[in-house]
């Protein structure tokens, strides 16, 4: 996984396992595009494998960005993930745009 | 559960582990049931049901349907009786152990991965499921454990389970997701989260747990169900299942570890998180503030108290080896030592001494890793012994003691095939034909095996009594004479004529049974115990019963031993088995007619063992008088002298394995390497012993010249030695050999 920025927005292309081991990784790429301001575009086309502490973070950034008026939206949700926040009970809470 | 995205495979090593651990203890606690029934520890209830309970948990998660279906109704009547729905009685306790044995019979074909024909257990499921839930299965057909019901089970039920996750529920493996994808198996779920106590991006950690969720589950799954699928994170969470509009069965689950929630009222944690999540799904989308509390998690939390970890064997091995070369390099230095400066060198003594006190510190500290309990082998035999003195028709109690005496593990490892056979043994062949036998002789039909185990001269003894018909000598000495094992005209003492089990080959027993009688027992399980640096030796009482007494090092890593010269060469004796050491006088020196020297010892005659002899080394001392005498203890409690030509000193030395290193040698049972960086060669005295019996006849004259020749009467087979046997050659280099093993060692 790899912050990239353009125009004050940075796409972070989310790993195949979103597993706890990445979660620490997952954590840096938010904190350093909060550090520097920066909307978010979450690219999770690629996911296979989800976990409550990545979900946890992501929900994190998106409230984060949210209440510095920031903007942060998940694109190409594959079907993995979308489950994943259904089954937390999260998918109400975020928009995920395909 | 969903298993899509977690592979359980690697975890099913460690279930079987604790499988093994958690069975030790049910056996443990079903022995004590069924010694005093009628006064039950309630605790020994509750422990035996968290024993299967926790079998079938695991045993779900990987799918051992067999396994789950019997724990399961194994667990119910275990759950009756704790509830006091069911009297304890001696019945129920064998019932009890015999569903015992088949759960230990189903986690094993689990692990072999086969299946257990269901009629080799029906009966005992019939009786469980009587007892348990009022309904015998008939049949033996294959069922799903999920289905076994009871009828108030059956119609669908709404659950209300408020799952509250404490921060480090997540770094202990545990994942919530997991969790409501096994309950969404289970029914319709619902699922309300709680955000609340998520922090900022800035603040997170990344591996604590901040959700927390009410679950509704409509389903007609029994609590057990809902109950299983959070019984490993039980620990690690504050959790409530309720069953909605069913006051009788509300609060019917309330699990947590925090003092908070145990003192919460009835209604009040459930409505208090239900109020919670319904504000949640009512808040915005995404939640415009991030809540003002204290982060839950990370500086602040109490972390559980842990009293024990598991750890890997081949760690605690690697630390052991390590430690092992610590002691030889600190050897080696101190060695160096005495080529310094006279006041340097007593400098470096001093540091050197506290380093060793040290470092014998770490080397015990280590070895204590190493030590178990017994207990882990003693926990198999209460079982063995039922089933044998079933399929035997004896009546056979057994009384264990010194199970918490502790031993390194390898010894552990080792020890329970010899125990089994000798286990096997007393119950075949020392324990009369039948409880009538018994009684004709005056004796109690229950029929009393002792096992016992107890530290004695840094040592463990292993004993194992019985009060049957004790060895019948007369039959063992004509059975010995009948496979040629002795000749007719040998004349035995009681000790020796005992002794001749041990033999290869031998069996008194008139048919081949599958519990004994082989013939190829006791003499496997004297090797066995040799090959451990132990012995046994067995003392028998006609008609009041035999005793058989292992003796085995406490640990098979490191040895307590004394330095020796011969010649050039060095040798470890082991110190536990040195009595004293002597320089003879000429007159005390004799030699029998067949060769062999013995040492007049205070009365009685001790056998000389001539190393320089049998491993052919020159330059040693060959005459006696001028040499030393190791006297040492060997099998039987029988004693030899060990001649050398000097005593350098004891030394705690690391045993290296002569098998895994290079390859067997007679009379040497493993290697050490010496402070000088030289390997010395540790000797197996009883190994020594037979060598020698074989040579005797080549001692040289010369060597006695000088001595009385004195001959002795032998009635002691200990003090003879085959005919046959006497123009044997020596072929045991001994210089060669050690010679390949330094560059194997340096290699």
């Amino acid at each position: 996984m790899k912050l990239e920025v353009s125009d004050q927005t940075a796409t972070i292309e989310l790993a195949p396992s979103l597993d706890i081991f990445v979660a620490e990784e997952l954590l840096a790429l938010f904190v350093d595009a909060d550090n520097k301001s920066l909307d978010l575009n979450i690219n999770a086309g690629g996911v296979e494998k989800a976990s409550t502490a990545c979900l946890q973070i992501i929900h994190s950034a998106a409230v984060s960005c949210i209440e510095a008026d920031r903007t942060f939206q998940i694109t190409e949700a594959s079907d993995v993930l979308v489950t994943a926040f259904k089954d937390l009970g999260l998918y109400s809470k975020i928009t995920m745009r395909s | 559960m969903s298993t899509n995205d977690f592979d359980l495979d690697q975890f099913k090593a460690t279930y079987f582990e604790e499988c093994a651990e958690l069975l030790i203890d049910a056996e443990t606690r079903l022995a004590d049931l069924q010694h005093n029934p009628e006064n039950v520890d309630a605790e020994d209830l509750n422990a035996i049901f968290r024993v299967v309970h926790s079998v079938k948990g695991g045993a779900g998660a990987f799918s051992f349907d067999q396994l789950v279906g019997f724990a399961h109704i194994y667990e119910a009547l275990l759950d009756k009786m704790r509830q006091g729905e069911i009297q304890i009685t001696e019945d129920i306790v064998t019932l009890l152990l015999s569903a015992n044995d088949i759960l230990t019979n189903l986690i094993q074909a689990a692990q072999n991965g086969i299946t257990v024909p269901e009629d080799d257990f029906i009966d005992i499921k019939n009786k469980l499921n009587l007892l348990a839930f009022d309904q015998p299965i008939s049949s033996s057909v294959e069922e799903d454990a999920t289905e076994i019901t009871t009828p108030e089970e059956k119609s669908a039920k709404k659950y209300i389970i408020s799952f509250t996750p404490k921060p480090e529920l997540l770094q202990h493996a545990n994942e919530p997701l997991l969790l409501a994808r096994e309950m969404k198996a289970l029914g319709e779920l619902t699922t309300i989260v709680n955000t609340d106590r998520l922090p900022s991006i800035q603040k997170i950690i990344s591996d604590e747990a901040y959700f927390s969720w009410v679950f509704e589950l409509v389903s007609d799954c029994s609590l057990t169900d809902v109950e299983e699928v959070f019984e490993f994170v039980t620990e690690d969470c504050d959790l409530e299942i309720k069953i909605d509009g069913d006051p009788k069965k509300e609060e019917i689950s309330s699990q947590s570890t925090s003092s908070e929630s145990t003192e919460n009222s009835d209604e009040k944690s459930l409505e208090t998180t239900k109020k919670q999540a319904v504000e949640a799904m009512q808040a915005p989308t995404i939640p415009t503030s991030v809540p003002a509390k204290p982060t839950p998690a990370g500086n602040n939390q109490t972390s559980q108290r842990v009293s024990s970890i598991r750890v890997e064997l081949d760690r605690v091995d690697r630390l052991v080896n390590m430690v092992g070369e610590l002691v030889i390099t600190q050897a080696m230095l101190r060695q160096q030592v005495d080529n310094l400066p006279s006041e340097l060198a007593a400098f470096m003594a001093k540091g050197f001494e506290d380093l060793g006190m040290h470092t014998r510190e770490i080397q015990e500290s280590v070895m204590a890793v190493r030590m178990q309990p017994v207990k882990s082998v003693f926990a198999r035999i209460p079982r063995l012994v039922r089933e044998l003195a079933s399929k035997l028709g004896k009546k056979v109690e057994l009384e264990t003691s010194g199970e918490h005496t502790e031993v390194d593990k390898t010894v552990i490892e080792q020890l329970s095939d010899p125990l089994t056979h000798m286990i096997r043994n007393s119950l075949d062949h020392g324990i009369e034909e039948t409880p009538e036998d018994r009684k004709t002789v005056g004796k109690p039909e229950l029929a009393t095996v002792t096992l016992s185990a107890e530290h004695r001269s840094g040592r463990i003894h292993i004993i194992v009594t019985d009060d049957g018909r004790g060895i019948n000598r007369e039959r063992v000495r004509s059975k010995a004479i009948e496979k040629g094992i002795i000749n007719a005209d040998e004349n035995l003492t009681d000790e020796a004529i005992d002794d001749l089990i041990f033999s290869p080959g031998f069996s008194t027993a008139e048919e081949v049974t599958d519990v004994s009688g082989r013939g190829v027992g006791m003499d496997v399980v004297r090797r066995n115990i040799s090959n451990l640096g132990g012995r046994i030796s067995v003392h028998s009482t006609p008609g009041k019963g035999t005793k058989f007494v292992m003796s085995l090092p406490l640990t098979l890593a490191v040895l307590d031993g004394m330095v020796v010269a011969v010649g050039r060469e060095k040798f470890i004796i082991s110190l536990t088995s040195i009595i004293e050491s002597l320089r003879p006088a000429k007159a005390e020196l004799h030699r029998l007619s067949n060769g062999a020297n013995v040492v007049s010892l205070r009365g009685e005659y001790i056998r000389l063992i001539k190393l320089h002899q049998l491993f052919n080394i020159p330059g040693a001392r060959k005459d006696p008088s001028k040499a030393l005498v190791v006297v040492v203890e060997i099998e039987g409690g029988k004693q030899v002298g060990i001649l050398v030509d000097e005593l350098l000193g004891q030394q705690q030395v690391v045993i290296k394995s002569l098998e895994e290193n290079y390859d067997p040698v007679d009379g040497i049972s493993a290697a050490t390497i010496l402070g000088n960086g030289m390997v010395a060669l540790i000797l197996d005295v009883d190994g020594l012993d037979a060598m020698a019996r074989q040579v005797n006849h080549r001692s040289d004259p010369s060597d006695l010249e000088d001595t009385d020749t004195v001959l002795l009467s032998e009635n002691s087979k200990s003090l003879t030695h085959p005919p046959d046997l006497a123009e044997k050659e020596i072929d045991n280099p001994l210089s060669n050999e050690t010679q390949d093993l330094e560059v194997m060692e340096q290699n």
